[in-house]
């Protein structure tokens, strides 16, 4: 099972700031959070856990990351309501950096631009900031937090409508019948169109 | 079916079992099919198909299958020489990593079933001494262990079909293969144009309904997940019902090992765990069988030291934990014109065995399989965030472009590859950092040896040929680099008939401790092509009729 070793490496250079052993160690909390973020959403209640400016720069952030286009973008697919209640659930603690770090960009957004919030900001003036702080933990983390955001279970409060799985073509069903894609489909037509396939019981070649 | 028993600690049962997974559930099965009392010890929760989920968030990221690494840290160096160190936070699974819960490993595994070749059981007397190693030739045959491979392929499920290069079989397959997947037709279309030999991937996944279990619905979620089917063929599904019906099979969950202890006549008397309670009990037994994986068991050994066995139990040798073997690897990723939906179905359709013999041309040791499968693409979390060749954006509108084009249009072929076992390459005890029980740690010692290093690369070489052939509009490669750990956890229990070179004998009895058995990845001598648990299984089915008869005999 050599995926196993791949797949750390994606945990190794996907997670960046966030540690999957700090991740891992949340494990419990998760399902209250997908419940309170399911709760949240379908009430249309304010955030839980983020105050109203803050929710704002970071579901800013997350448009950047994943932005609408001709389709949906982060902020479509709800990944704020995500954020909201990962920090208070399965990724509690983030908040303490996040807040912090989120404070120094926004000082940095006052210096330059005269605007008190990242969010107020221009497209363009976000992207050129964003660019500056690309390896450091704040985005390095709203990143990961805008992935799950848009592809994780709908029950962790973003994926809103499923949208973030249309938007890549995932579609979540538990059954499924070949051809699964374009390379395999003339495959099984052709097994389809020739004579019933001998039965498996029958003495097979035992290889040499 | 008769109801589960509840075995007195104190009277001694005929076996315990530590550990219910790939090797533990067969024996499990075996022993109280033959009519012995056994207990089982299984360190994780006993979870049931419908526990299983595809929630991607707490299979993989909270890695909720394994055991939190904050109670149980394990550290890692190179070398001997070298400190060894807790990964850095943020690398992610441990050195040594596997699935606690009945059913062990197996229950998250992807299913590949390899059988070995005659030709892996005696490479040494072919190709001679490879130095700094401890290359050598297992104690048995391909035809000793065929039949048991057999039932590996009858009792715990096997689809498949036969190929070019297989070696003998005395059945056909059970099950037909599985259905071919876009990966594994492209794999097949780029090898022929190099004149290769694509071949059927046995898989340990029911395609039709077999020995009362359904057939795979292609969900997709096989590679770390557990399977909410029952179509997957791990012991969970496979073995431990059987076993559990036979009414004289507990299986105690929650339950850490601490140690073995023997009698004043050498044998082992009593098993001694925590509950689920974190309690200490000691469960007695006439006969004691470790198949905790190739890790935990040889760390268990070296805990269960005493007077008789100063360097740990069974360790006169001085070879439990020695020539640790991860499989070296190599991955390169392609993505294609036209969507493959590699989400759907199980992970590999087809295989390339054409590169499995070591060639001395090629100038190294080492030989390997290839396989084709979306990795670890198939979950969408994990594709948005490393699914997207160097170099290309990670956020913004055009990364978005690629989410939207490459999650439905990206594969991966794996090479899976030989590790020679060298006594450097170790499971060892931490000598400062303990468990969350107070136990040593889990310290792996490990670095490929060059040759290994050569195969992976020599694979990949193949790989992209392949890739390139089958006309990829876009292909990479990961760096083939030094493992930093693995899940497949292999000879740190060697067998072999000299007790001064191995742990057990052939029959996986310890040399020293009459009445120990260890059965589990610990036991192979050389490291396959990638893909063991197969013959993990294939010997667990041997050592437990070899075990059977000697009780019977009197003879443990």
């Amino acid at each position: 099972m050599q995926t196993d070793q791949s797949r750390r490496r994606f945990l190794h250079t996907g997670t960046g700031a966030v540690s999957a052993s700090w991740l891992a160690a949340q494990w419990p909390l998760a399902l209250k959070a997908a419940e309170q973020a399911a709760a949240a959403r379908d009430s249309q209640r304010p955030f839980q856990h983020l105050g109203t400016a803050e929710a704002k720069d970071f579901e800013a952030i997350a448009a950047r990351i994943v932005p609408t286009t001709d389709t949906p973008g982060a902020r479509e697919i709800g990944v704020i309501y995500y954020i909201d209640t990962a920090i208070g659930g399965w990724m509690e603690g983030v908040e303490q950096m996040l807040r912090p770090a989120l404070a120094d960009l926004n000082a940095t957004v006052t210096e330059r631009y005269g605007a008190q919030h990242f969010h107020l900001l221009d497209g363009e003036a976000q992207d050129a900031l964003l660019g500056e702080i690309e390896a450091g933990p704040l985005f390095q983390t709203l990143r990961f937090m805008t992935l799950c955001g848009c592809f994780a279970l709908p029950s962790y409060g973003g994926n809103r409508n499923r949208l973030g799985w249309a938007l890549i073509g995932f579609d979540h069903r538990h059954v499924w019948f070949p051809p699964f894609g374009h390379y395999d489909a003339g495959h099984h037509e052709a097994r389809a169109a020739a004579p019933a396939p001998r039965q498996h019981s029958e003495p097979q070649r035992h290889g040499r | 079916m008769a109801g589960s028993p509840t075995y007195p600690t104190r009277e001694a049962v005929d076996f315990v079992v530590i550990g219910s997974g790939a090797a533990g559930g067969v024996m499990a099965r075996e022993l109280s099919v033959a009519g012995f009392n056994v207990v089982v010890l299984e360190q994780g929760p006993y979870r049931r198909a419908h526990d299983f989920t595809h929630d991607e968030i707490g299979v993989v990221f909270q890695g909720e299958l394994s055991l939190d690494p904050a109670e149980h840290p394990q550290t890692f160096r190179a070398r001997p020489e070298q400190n060894a160190e807790v990964p850095p936070q943020g690398a992610g699974l441990p050195p040594a990593w596997y699935a606690a819960g009945v059913g062990g490993s197996s229950v998250h595994f992807t299913g590949n079933y390899w059988r070995f070749r005659p030709v892996d059981f005696k490479e040494r007397s072919l190709l001679g001494e490879i130095e700094g190693t401890t290359f050598a030739d297992w104690p048995l045959t391909y035809e000793e262990l065929e039949p048991y491979y057999t039932r590996v392929d009858w009792e715990i499920g096997v689809s498949g079909a036969p190929g070019p290069f297989d070696p003998p079989r005395s059945r056909p397959y059970p099950v037909p293969p599985l259905p071919l997947k876009s990966s594994g037709a492209i794999l097949e279309r780029g090898a022929k144009a190099l004149g290769l030999h694509p071949q059927v991937a046995p898989m340990a996944i029911l395609s039709k309904p077999h020995n009362g279990r359904p057939a795979c619905i292609h969900c997709g979620f096989c590679l770390g997940f557990g399977c909410e089917m029952n179509a997957k063929s791990s012991t969970l599904a496979a073995m431990i019902p059987q076993a559990e019906a036979t009414g004289r099979c507990e299986i105690r969950t929650g339950c850490t090992v601490m140690r073995l202890e023997h009698d004043e006549r050498g044998r082992i008397r009593d098993v001694v765990y925590l509950d689920e309670n974190g309690v200490e009990q000691a469960q007695r037994t006439r006969a004691a069988v470790l198949s905790a994986n190739g890790a935990e068991s040889a760390r268990l050994l070296l805990l269960s030291q005493s007077a008789q066995h100063p360097d740990g139990m069974a360790n006169g040798s001085g070879m439990v934990g020695k020539n640790l073997m991860f499989n070296a690897h190599s991955a390169t990723h392609a993505w294609f014109e036209e969507p493959l939906n590699e989400f759907k179905s199980v992970q590999c359709t087809r295989i390339v065995h054409d590169f499995y013999e070591t060639d001395p041309k090629r100038g190294f040791y080492g030989g390997g399989g290839i396989d084709a499968r979306p990795l670890v693409n198939s979950w969408p979390i994990l594709f948005a965030m490393g699914g997207i060749a160097p170099g290309l954006p990670t956020w913004g509108a055009e990364y978005k472009r690629l989410l939207e084009r490459y999650f439905t249009r990206n594969m991966s072929v794996l090479g899976n590859c030989t590790s020679l076992a060298m006594e450097r390459n170790s499971i060892s005890l931490d000598p400062e950092l303990k468990d969350v029980f107070g136990r040593p740690a889990v310290r792996v010692t490990y670095e490929d040896h060059p040759d290994d290093l050569a195969t992976a690369r020599f694979m990949q070489d193949q790989s992209v040929a392949i890739l390139e052939a089958a006309g990829a509009q876009r292909l990479w490669r990961d760096e083939v680099r030094p493992s930093t750990g693995g899940p497949h956890l292999l000879g740190t229990c060697r067998m072999g008939d000299d007790p001064d070179r191995s742990v057990v004998d052939r029959y996986h009895r310890a040399h020293e401790v009459n009445n120990l058995f260890v059965v589990d990845g610990s036991n192979f001598v050389t490291s396959g092509r990638g893909q063991p648990t197969m013959t993990i299984q294939a010997l667990a089915f041997r050592a437990a009729e070899h075990m059977t008869k000697a009780a019977r005999a009197g003879e443990i």
